[in-house]
């Protein structure tokens, strides 16, 4: 295969370049992904990279090529055996035309690329969906989409194809977010002003990324409008948001701004509880960006997200936590077929938590922070190859706990020693068409990690403390060396139907160890592979069926996958997880593995569009000293997913929107006996996870409504109901004993919902 | 009844995760559910006092609805050992209740129990260490000072259980709440944050009833690190943010998968509720 790839590229005859940029002609925003097809070779085509650069090597004579980008019309260009540059602008579909008979001929996009187990979700399209609180938030719209739970109701956690929580690399403009929710997980950190689009990789990722086995969710930050000044934003009931961009330089540069606060403790100063009225109980997202075309050849961006919540009673508590990100971004073309990118980027998430004690307060603080540098080069070769080379270093700190106390407090200070760890990776893949009919990725990653002194480092068996060394600053302590493959290929079979098949390894050097699994608080402790704790592996199997109905109106697509993951670490029973310097003698190791199948049809236009999802599979652990070892449901086993998806336009201004999700209720454990202790009645658990939750099963809907526009002001308002038929679902079983009979048990079930109206109003001038 | 908790210190650190989980959450019902039935698994509850006679108490586990959680364990061979070599079989004075004649516990000294039942194959044994006796200094109860918040059950009362903590060792604590002379709750501590202080320790019971002229009476007893875990097993963050993963306890008895044995010193206090 590969030699007749390497044949085909020396056969190349006089060939012309056109290269250059796919951007939005109304704002400059960059437009990344968009698909470019010359219509007297079909089955050619190639899609612009993530800054919307793309490249195209046409052999002689006169070409139709045609440009599509989802949600905006398809610009069509003529080219004539000339090396040029040409920047595409493209125009946003006007909702009329969204008309069936009207709509123009799609190119089937999904059939023709390399991408099984890809989400791409563009806040355009999500922004009539049914919202929480006011609140459009992309982590719950890809929740929505096969493969990626959501266990239960106030968990901003998603567990993507059996993975947990942690498995998953959150990015904002390449920036690692450590803990993308607020507010116990109600809310994600992306504020929809500020993001432009999302894609999570389920399955395979390009080697560009890696450091996580489950799942790559990339965000992309708005570039901010280079055209003319705009702002928007929403108020909402317990929620408002403001946006404002526009030119540095008409056509080079733009700059983009947007905040969120949400203002819960605000309600409470009207309440007269005088206990209530001083708490703080809020949270706020800045997200800003610049960018500057300085020419042709070299263009800058600078983005930075800082968001924190805050949460405190007066004299007794306060807990607060918060990322921050920042990215320096330099694209450059070296000659037209050869770019790249290189990034400097920082992150950080951390968290403090405040306690008033006679006669002191004391603190608790924690966190996890890296910098990291990226460069990447893609070299176009020629339509049907595309290469990228990349080298990727991140430097992590870890501080897994401080007490911080007065002299006169009951507490001593204390510190767990920080730990440093680096990341090399060297990553090459190539993309190439042998034939029309066949795409073909490969792609490898050289992991090296290392962990780094100053510090003791212990070395435990059995949870017991066996040896410890002291290390000086920059000593190695331990080295892994993890290579990761990709590999996917699509086979074309017609215009309208493909089947694709993907495999990949990952690794994960960044643990994080949870005890609060269900609501999604910032106690979670991170750890780094080291003499103890063995880098995290996935293999993930996947192939899929596509196919297109009517003109591309229709996406159905069947993908079935197994993925197996390795050394995965969880704590013991009843750790010690409170600022332990022996973390990871609480640890246990064992595998885990996920497999099932993904159902997913699109209705992509016409007055009602949406999708309808479904997902059967099974999660499972095997944890030596767990149900002897033997494997049992995840605690995120869910055995049937589905959600539906519906959005109807009734008129020009009106959008009528529902989402409806159903879930197996997840594995839990529950008692199957009970005994005393010191005449308190205990409960006794047999099993781990043998018990199910109730199903989950919850109906959502919304309702636009866009005012007539007065010249630029366009303004619209959203009504929305979250669960509309207030259904009870069970956040939490618990069991007490009836307090009129002590030996009779009862359980309790804790939900946090019934229906949740909310109104919001957005603008947009 | 909550069960044991573990005295609000560090752990205290999540009571800001509860209340911001219960401002958001709040509505139960009592919903209907059907109980798994398993055999029933030996339950040994098994300690030396300080001065007192042995006992141990073996039951078994019976099905969440059943009505009677008596289900006693007879004419089982219980024998205790003590460091200085006195070795003796227990007498049932009750069903399922052994108890000493001739060992008492005494601070420093090493304890070993062997039991055998007709049904248990396996052996069944343990050893504890009963560490250096700390005694309360001053026990105070006072009205809570914390915010009330609708819906959330705060507690109505603080119990303050002050004493010296001894700084050359490590030291784990127990403490045993009663109410007119009835267990209302247990409570564990250890010294990572803070030893050799003088301590206050408040005692986080939510739903104690406390009246005028109640007599509250705190047990103090040091207890060794495997007892600190055993009874931490009940009240582990996990359970305490409800609905994760619920587990037993890790036995220090082997060949038993529930319960404990634990010497342990006593020292006890009393206030009269004003």
């Amino acid at each position: 295969m590969f030699l007749i790839h390497f044949v085909s590229l020396l056969g190349a005859q006089t060939r012309h370049t056109i290269s250059g940029s796919v951007t939005d002609i109304e704002n400059g925003e960059t437009l990344g992904g968009a698909t470019i097809t010359i219509e007297e070779l079909p089955g050619t085509g190639i899609s612009s990279n993530a800054y919307g650069y793309y490249v195209l090597t046409l052999p002689e004579g006169v070409f139709t090529l045609k440009i599509n980008y989802i949600g905006y019309k398809t610009l069509t260009y003529q080219v004539n055996n000339n090396n040029i540059r040409h920047d595409f602008k493209m125009e946003v579909q006007v909702t009329d035309l969204r008309e069936v008979n009207v709509f123009p001929f799609k190119e089937n996009e999904n059939i023709v690329q390399n991408n099984i187990g890809i989400e791409k979700i563009l806040i355009s399209e999500i922004k009539d969906i049914p919202v929480f609180f006011g609140e459009q938030d992309i982590m719950k719209t890809v929740s929505l989409t096969p493969g990626v739970t959501s266990v239960r109701d106030g968990n901003g956690g998603l567990n993507v194809r059996g993975g947990n929580n942690s498995h998953n690399l959150v990015l904002v403009d390449e920036a690692t977010i450590y803990h993308p929710n607020h507010l116990l997980g109600f809310f994600s950190t992306f504020n929809s002003d500020a993001i432009k689009e999302m894609t999570l990789y389920k399955a395979t990722a390009p080697a560009s990324y890696g450091g996580r086995i489950s799942s790559v969710m990339d965000i992309r930050m708005k570039d901010g409008n280079n055209q003319s000044l705009e702002v928007s934003g929403g108020l909402g009931l317990i929620s408002s948001r403001l946006a404002i961009e526009g030119p540095i330089v008409k056509d080079r540069g733009s700059f983009f701004l947007a905040g969120r606060r949400t203002y819960v403790d605000m309600l409470l100063k009207l309440t007269s509880d005088p206990d209530l009225k001083n708490n703080t109980l809020n949270f706020y997202d800045l997200n800003a960006k610049i960018n500057y075309k300085i020419n042709e050849k070299n263009r800058i961006f600078l983005s930075a997200y800082t968001g924190r919540d805050a949460f405190g009673i007066p004299d007794h508590f306060g807990l607060g936590w918060g990322n921050r990100a920042a990215t320096f971004r330099w694209n450059h073309i070296w000659y037209d077929k050869l770019f790249s990118n290189t990034s400097i980027i920082y992150s950080e998430f951390d968290y403090k938590v405040d306690l008033a004690f006679e006669p002191s307060v004391i603190s608790l603080l924690s966190g996890i922070k890296n910098y990291n540098f990226k460069h990447e080069f893609h070299y176009f070769l020629n339509e049907n190859s595309r290469f990228t080379l990349g080298y990727d270093y991140i430097l992590y700190n870890i501080t897994p706990g401080q007490l911080l106390a007065d002299e006169n407090a009951t507490f001593h200070p204390m510190k767990i020693q920080e730990r440093n760890g680096r990341e090399n990776a060297i990553y090459f893949s190539n993309e190439f068409k042998p034939s029309p009919k066949w795409i073909i990725n490969f792609g490898i990653r050289l992991n090296t990690f290392r962990s780094f002194g100053p510090g003791i480092f212990y070395q435990y068996k059995d949870g017991v403390l066996t040896d410890s060394t002291t290390y000086k600053r920059n000593e190695v302590v331990k080295s892994y060396f993890t290579p990761e493959r990709r590999l996917s290929i699509t086979h074309i079979i017609n215009p309208r139907q493909s089947l694709k098949m993907a495999y990949s390894t990952n690794s994960q050097h960044i643990h994080m160890v949870t005890t609060t699994e269900d609501v999604s608080l910032p106690v979670d402790i991170w750890i780094m592979s080291s003499k103890n704790v063995k880098p995290q592996n996935s293999d993930q199997i996947s192939a899929g069926y596509f196919h297109n109905i009517k003109n591309d109106m229709y996406q159905f697509s069947a993908e079935t996958y197994f993925k197996w993951m390795h050394d995965q670490t969880d704590f013991r029973n009843s750790p010690d997880v409170m600022a332990n310097q022996h973390i990871e003698g609480e640890l246990v190791t064992g595998n885990g593995r996920s497999y099932g199948l993904e159902l997913m049809l699109k209705k992509k236009y016409g007055k009602l569009n949406g999708w309808i999802g479904y997902t059967l599979s099974r999660t499972e652990l095997s944890i030596p000293g767990i149900n002897d070892g033997n494997w049992y449901p995840a605690r995120q086993d869910i055995t049937n997913d589905v959600s539906v998806v519906g959005i109807y336009e009734l008129t020009k201004y009106l959008t009528m929107s529902a989402t409806w999700v159903y879930q197996t209720g997840n594995a839990v454990t529950f008692p199957s006996g009970k005994y005393k202790i010191n005449d308190e009645v205990k409960y006794y658990y047999n099993i781990r996870n043998g018990n199910r939750m109730p199903d989950y099963h919850r109906l959502d809907l919304g309702v636009t409504w866009n005012f007539k526009s007065k010249r630029k002001y366009k303004s619209s308002l959203n009504f929305s109901v979250y669960n509309a038929y207030a259904r009870k679902n069970a956040f939490s079983i618990n069991f007490e004993e009836d307090p009129s009979d002590p030996e009779k048990t009862y359980a309790v079930m804790t939900y946090l919902f019934t229906a949740i109206p909310s109104i919001t109003y957005n603008f947009n001038f | 009844m909550k069960t044991s908790h573990i005295i609000n210190r560090v752990n205290g650190l999540l009571i800001p995760f509860l209340m911001l989980a219960s401002i958001l959450t709040s509505c139960t019902e009592t919903v209907e559910f059907e109980f798994d039935t398993v055999d029933p698994e030996l339950v040994v509850e098994a300690f030396v006092p300080e001065s007192q006679y042995a006992e141990v108490i073996l039951s078994k586990t019976v099905n969440i609805n059943n009505q009677n959680t008596h289900n006693v364990v007879t004419n089982a061979s219980v024998v205790l050992e003590d460091g200085f070599g006195t070795s003796e079989t227990l007498y049932e004075v009750a069903p399922g209740r052994y108890r000493s004649s001739k060992i008492k516990g005494v601070p420093g000294s090493n304890y070993t129990l062997s039991v055998a039942t007709d049904e248990n194959i396996s052996e069944i044994k343990s050893e504890d260490k009963m560490p250096k006796p700390v005694f309360i200094n001053r026990l105070r109860v006072r009205k809570s000072i914390l915010p009330e918040i609708e819906q959330i059950q705060m507690p109505e009362w603080e119990v303050i259980v002050e004493y010296t903590d001894p700084g050359n060792e490590t030291n784990y604590y127990r403490f045993v709440e009663y109410v007119n002379g009835k267990v209302i709750a247990s409570y564990v501590e250890n010294d990572k944050f803070n030893n050799g202080k003088d301590n206050k320790s408040f005692l986080t019971c939510v739903d104690r009833k406390l009246t005028k002229g109640d007599t509250l009476t705190v047990e103090m007893q040091s207890i060794s690190k495997a007892v600190y875990d055993y009874f931490y097993g009940f009240s582990t963050m996990n359970n305490i943010i409800q609905g994760t993963t619920n587990t037993n306890p890790v036995s220090n008895i082997s060949g038993a998968k529930l319960g404990y044995f634990s010497a342990h010193t006593v020292h006890r206090r009393s206030v009269v509720i004003e």
